[in-house]
């Protein structure tokens, strides 16, 4: 199992999304991505992205406005 | 996974940004995406206008166009604009492919999500 770390600050919706789509090949079953986001979306979309994909959201910390989410792939 | 079909009218931030915004989306959840655009389009399919089309408060559309195609997506121009806009396959940009009405309709057969812009 790895873990990985995917920095999107900055970046609006989709692009959070559309990064981890990206990232997601090179993940196998059981790797762990993190991923640092402040769109403020980015919460409901991590969470709907999780359910349709077939991930599991391990959690997505607010942290003023910064969050920090884990997929376990 | 799904399909979205998404019909592409125009060359303006308008019709470009909410085609792209919505196509990447489902593209990144697993849905096959379908762009066709139609000769109204055409002036955005030149080589470096997507690369150039910005709009304030949005991604880069070049970054979801990429998106779009490195998740599968298809990016169709209607085979009539050529004629109709007096332009060349070799005018417009080499990710864009050529196909006709039929096709496209053969292909987002079942699709559950369509939009126009």
């Amino acid at each position: 199992m790895a873990s990985k770390t995917l920095d999107v600050l900055g970046l609006k919706c989709p692009q959070p999304i559309l990064k981890m789509a990206i990232e997601a090949p090179k993940l196998q079953a059981g790797d762990v991505l993190e991923v640092l986001a402040d769109c403020p979306s980015f919460p409901r979309d991590i969470e709907n992205w999780c359910k349709k994909t077939g991930k599991t959201l391990l959690f997505c910390r607010d942290e003023g406005g910064k969050f920090t989410a884990q997929v376990q792939f | 996974m799904g399909k979205m079909a998404i019909v592409c009218n125009g060359a303006e931030p308008k019709s470009l940004f909410p085609t792209f915004v919505l196509g990447s989306s489902a593209a990144a959840s697993g849905d096959t995406v379908y762009v066709f655009f139609t000769p109204g389009a055409v002036a955005a399919l030149k080589p470096g206008v997507v690369e150039e089309t910005k709009k304030k408060g949005f991604p880069d559309l070049i970054e979801m166009w990429n998106g779009v195609k490195a998740l599968g997506g298809k990016l169709y121009f209607c085979e009539l604009g050529l004629e109709a806009c007096d332009v060349k396959k070799e005018d417009l940009r080499d990710d864009v492919e050529l196909v006709g009405a039929t096709t496209f309709l053969t292909e987002i057969q079942g699709a559950q999500l369509t939009f126009s812009f």
